[in-house]
């Protein structure tokens, strides 16, 4: 084993004398760096996350309300489970750290609530698994479906409550979202939203209807010739003056206007770069089996570009999730926003580098645990072995 | 218009831009005959019998499907194509659902069967192209003369008056051309009427009750097998055969 890599380190790093240099120079800055950074963590004080953690993930959420986060958050988990056991195998180590992640960040200083929180976190994804295996059979996948429809419009209502100032679910106006919740609540909408109006813009750019297709040319052209943060000025300071006085919109719904409307139009050449890779023969299929355009498309057509394009679609989800840290510049309290006031603080002013490199490792983990899913499904989608 | 003619085409002519890939086909094809199209590429053969279901539009002549006019409208076109089945060169099955929901789906979704009734027929049909114990798979997991019986299976599962063949074993390798030819054997004899534009003669000999033979865009000839291949009368169709009987 250790002759092996002498061996390997031979023939790859020290064949011949420039690499030798090459390496142990490059090897004394990575070494060097990597020490400095080591030693800069143990240096500075982390109380500041900690300290925060409440204001990083939620913003200025009601703590008396928060309740109803976790509760979101189980249903979610719950309903991951169900869709664990619909999945084919090869995904068992991926489940088993989702199922710990809560379980081991439970042994740590938190307080009682949420540990028990945490825990039950896990517990829901298992007992989802377990139903979705043993208790729904066949049903499971129509139960997963539905639950996931479900459960964004169930996040808006969850999270906004609708019972007026007191009661049950007592109203939390959106200028309190913040955090990693606000985030959130944006990358989802954002991704669905855009897709949608992505695909019937694409759809529009291929019909045959000379209106249609010139104003999805139209939208999508214009749009994409604006960069994202002039739309979410737009939004911002143009909008309100275009409405009635007595129409407000609030801003967090500007904001989101603007940033779905700019990923829609990504999204729609995303979608047609996947139609114009389908072969027409399977048109010519569907049509003389005597499918109409409706069911061809939603049947037949569809399933197949979408498969296609998954890997740029994750692309521009990514991309998305990234993006939505721009409306800190409008004034919203995303991660990045809150992260700002933060360190704004006098008493955090000097810690700044510590909120930032966990702001980092947050988006890294939503990132690339979305890229990781979508190479299990890209994978139990091939439909050739 | 005759009882048992169910197929009708007069002076029907199509353009592709400036190229006339149609200059006026005029035919009848009776209930239940089996027609093997013949003729060199780009003749024009394929082009026709695809505006037998409407996959091309002629913009010249008339055409009758099973006494019904094709034209612009929708509903006929439709009444067209339930009665019409067809197989590709390419098979182009849909790769995204099983052999068994492929051959299914279009019972299911166009004609409203019941789930347990499309099943059943489905796995009928696939006995009789003989791969029933491949109904699971998907059709990227079969070979190509499996994949082209399937087609096969999902045209038949629409009950079509007529089936229509499009150079169904060109794509196969030569080992596989017999399974399917022998599917196509078995329709030929079970009454159903079959135009099939292929380059296969043993199968044109067995069991074709007429020869066409297209060229540039026309019919130049045509007759019973015995005719065209042991008497034909024009050069083209001479030097045709003798080009795809000598090699």
């Amino acid at each position: 084993m250790n002759s092996k890599i002498i061996i390997w380190a031979k023939n790859n790093l020290f064949n011949t004398w420039y690499n030798a240099v090459i390496t142990l120079f490059l090897s004394y800055f990575l070494t060097k760096a990597v020490r400095s950074m080591v030693q800069w963590i143990f240096s500075v004080s982390w109380v500041v996350i900690p300290r925060n953690l409440k204001l990083i993930l939620t913003g200025a959420y009601p703590v008396d309300q928060l309740w109803r986060i976790w509760f979101i958050l189980l249903v979610g988990t719950f309903l991951a489970g169900i869709s664990y056991s619909l999945l084919k195998k090869g995904i068992r180590g991926t489940v088993l750290v989702l199922i710990l992640v809560p379980a081991l960040l439970a042994s740590l200083g938190f307080s009682h609530v949420s540990r028990m929180y945490l825990l039950s976190l896990s517990i829901c994804q298992v007992v989802g698994y377990l139903s979705g295996k043993y208790l729904f059979g066949g049903k499971a996948v129509i139960i997963a479906a539905v639950g996931w429809v479900i459960f964004v419009p169930f996040i808006y209502v969850m999270v906004n409550g609708f019972t007026g100032p007191e009661g049950f679910l007592p109203l939390v106006r959106t200028n309190l979202w913040g955090g990693l919740l606000l985030s959130m609540i944006i990358s989802i909408t954002s991704i669905i939203l855009s897709f949608v109006l992505g695909l019937f813009l694409a759809l529009g750019r291929r019909s045959e209807l000379i209106v249609i297709r010139y104003f999805s040319i139209g939208v999508i052209e214009i749009i994409r010739g604006v960069p994202l943060i002039t739309l979410l000025f737009l939004g911002y300071l143009i909008l309100p003056l275009a409405l009635p006085a007595n129409i407000t919109i609030g801003v967090l719904l500007r904001a989101m206007a603007g940033i779905v409307l700019f990923h829609a139009a990504y999204m729609a050449e995303n979608i047609r770069g996947g139609f114009q890779g389908l072969s027409k023969t399977q048109y010519e299929a569907a049509y003389a089996m005597n499918f109409n355009k409706f069911q061809s498309m939603v049947l037949i057509i569809l399933p197949q570009v979408i498969k296609n394009i998954i890997p740029v679609l994750v692309n521009s989800f990514t991309g998305m999730v990234k993006d939505t840290s721009l409306i800190s510049i409008i004034g919203l309290l995303d991660l990045v926003g809150i992260s700002t006031a933060i360190a704004a603080n006098p008493e955090f002013m000097s810690d700044s580098q510590q909120v930032l490199l966990f702001l980092s490792l947050i988006y890294f983990i939503l990132c690339f645990s979305i890229s990781r899913t979508s190479r299990k499904i890209e994978a139990s989608m091939n439909y050739d072995k | 218009m005759k009882e048992d003619i169910i197929i009708k085409s007069r002076g029907l002519q199509k353009w592709y831009g400036d190229f006339h890939v149609l200059k006026g086909i005029d035919i009848e094809i009776k209930k239940g005959e089996v027609v093997v199209i013949l003729g060199p590429s780009g003749s024009g053969k394929s082009t026709f019998i695809r505006t037998l279901n409407h996959l091309e539009e002629h913009q010249k002549g008339e055409l009758f499907v099973n006494n019904i006019e094709m034209n612009h409208n929708i509903k006929n076109i439709n009444k067209i194509r339930s009665e019409v089945g067809m197989v590709f060169q390419s098979f182009n099955l849909f790769p995204h659902y099983t052999v068994l929901q492929n051959i299914m789906l279009a019972p299911v979704w166009v004609k409203k069967v019941s789930k347990e009734a499309a099943l059943e027929a489905a796995m009928t049909l696939l006995k009789r192209v003989g791969i029933e114990d491949q109904a699971h798979k998907y059709p990227g997991q079969l070979s190509g003369g499996q994949q082209q019986r399937v087609a096969i299976a999902r045209s038949l599962a629409m009950k079509p008056e007529i089936m229509l063949f499009d150079e169904p074993t060109s794509a196969l390798d030569p080992e596989m051309i017999k399974e399917v030819l022998d599917v196509m054997i078995e329709l030929a004899h079970s009454n159903m009427t079959l135009l099939v534009v292929t380059h296969e003669i043993a199968f044109a000999k067995a069991v074709a009750d007429r020869i066409v033979f297209f060229d540039e865009g026309v019919i130049i000839e045509q007759g019973t097998p015995d005719q065209i291949f042991n008497n034909p009368k024009e050069d083209r169709t001479k030097l045709f055969l003798s080009q795809i009987l000598d090699h």
